[in-house]
């Protein structure tokens, strides 16, 4: 136990007092109890609501030229720490229900693939199975053998807002990406950074190894999705994703292109993940510093 | 429909534990309430706590388990229970480990719950309690999960 007053609850501390660990977990706590109180996803709204919310120019100008290139519609999720596995999930599903219920059987075909990933992390299959049902059936009732009506976007909308099917459908796919990670260990660990007074990794010089970012970072309910778990989730289910970085910056974090174009004109980066769009896709995330929702257009 | 992955996967470890046994050294004690369990441990081997018998309570809520459950070491005289002297362990039986906040995940269950408390108890070198039992025993919430616990040196 470091200093003396280390075990008063961290939001009776002097902010000064604490370490870069202890606010990222206060931030985090704050987050998830402010966040408590809304849905879980939200309906569709016009975009232009966000600028309803911002006095900053360059997060004006820039959802200013989202809705220049016709994005319209924002989905607003719960701001908690499984907000871009939440719009994931969800937008991946969304996007198949106008698709022949021939993709949402490749989908499922595709997940079911990775099952064996998760029996070589050490996953037992009694214990996933409760996790994997809920997203198995939304994609068993939208692909070719279903009996049961499909389902549309209001009724996918009233099922992630179950807080356990929502929830179960997280996990799982934390999951698969834990797994996805494990398995491709070489590829990833040299990724690996830990927040510097980390306590848990400071033996190891501060990254922590696979293993520990997997439990810690990536099964563990509530923690935030990094560039990481999102290249590996999308990489594991082949799922093309894009996602509309809103910050203050130029470029979103690890510099992909410019954010600034000429005369000024402040464009929204879309960042890539898991190849070229073969399709233009109507569909994409959009990331505000530190969460997810859903865009439209 | 709040409890519908919380009762099948308390039926499912429950029953593992009845016909598989929980981790040597522990004993299932009481479960006829499914979301309130005792159960028993030992630690293996040579140990500074050779020789004693402690016993843990979970308590399960309907969202378990993307939600850890509430586990605390029993002060029981009758049954010659006391929370282990330990620097991470208070004396009112509260634990401050990540296992139980924010390193908790599901696919983590009673019986790796068991392991790791066995391991910790296992590990320590010598019989202390924490530093500030005396304050946080006296402002303790009677749930440890209300407590805003600062994991220190621990990996459990």
């Amino acid at each position: 136990m470091s200093s003396d007053n280390s075990q008063l609850p961290l939001d009776q501390r002097k902010l000064s007092d604490l370490t870069d660990y202890e606010v990222a977990s206060l931030t985090q706590e704050l987050k998830a109890e402010e966040a408590s109180k809304r849905p879980l996803v939200g309906e569709v709204e016009p975009l232009e609501r966000l600028s309803d919310e911002y006095k900053n120019e360059t997060f004006l100008a820039k959802i200013a030229s989202l809705q220049r290139d016709s994005w319209t519609g924002l989905r607003r999720l719960r701001g908690d720490g499984d907000c871009f596995y939440r719009a994931f999930a969800f937008s991946y599903l969304e996007r198949l229900i106008p698709l022949p219920p021939s993709a949402a059987q490749l989908a499922l075909a595709k997940v079911e693939s990775l099952l064996p990933l998760l029996d070589q992390a050490g996953f037992q299959k009694d214990i996933y199975d409760d996790f994997y049902e809920p997203l198995r059936d939304l994609l068993l009732a939208l692909g070719p053998d279903s009996k049961l009506p499909r389902p549309t976007a209001t009724s996918l909308h009233a099922s992630f807002n179950d807080t356990e099917t929502s929830n179960a459908i997280i996990v799982f796919l934390r999951l698969l990406t834990s797994a996805f990670l494990r398995a491709n260990a070489d590829d990833f660990t040299p990724f690996l950074f830990g927040l510097e007074d980390d306590p848990r990794f400071m033996l190891e010089g501060g990254a922590p190894t696979m293993d520990q970012f997997c439990s810690f970072h990536v099964e563990a309910v509530n923690k935030e999705a990094d560039h990481i778990q999102i290249t590996a989730l999308t990489r594991a289910l082949s799922v093309y994703t894009r996602i509309a970085y809103l910050d203050q910056s130029g470029a979103p974090p690890g510099g992909f292109g410019a954010g600034a174009g000429e005369n000024g004109d402040v464009k929204v980066d879309f960042v890539e993940f898991e190849g070229e769009s073969e399709e233009k896709l109507n569909g994409a995330l959009l990331y505000r510093p530190g969460h997810y929702d859903v865009l439209y257009r | 429909m709040g409890s519908r992955i919380s009762a099948k996967r308390l039926t499912k470890e429950l029953t593992e534990l009845k016909t598989n046994g929980p981790p040597t050294g522990c004993t299932l004690i009481q479960a006829d309430d499914l979301e309130c369990w005792v159960v028993s441990l030992q630690v293996l081997g040579e140990s500074v706590y050779e020789g004693e018998e402690f016993a843990l309570r979970f308590k399960f809520s309907s969202s378990y388990p993307i939600d850890s459950p509430e586990v605390t070491f029993v002060n029981c005289p009758e049954r010659g229970w006391k929370a282990p002297v330990h620097p991470h362990i208070y004396t009112n039986g509260h634990i401050c480990a990540s296992v139980l906040g924010s390193g908790w995940s599901p696919v983590l269950n009673v019986a790796s719950l068991l392991l790791t408390f066995q391991s910790m108890l296992a590990s320590c070198k010598k019989k202390e309690l924490p530093p500030d039992n005396d304050r946080y025993v006296r402002t303790a919430p009677s749930n440890p999960k209300q407590t805003r616990f600062v994991y220190h040196d621990d990996d459990v």
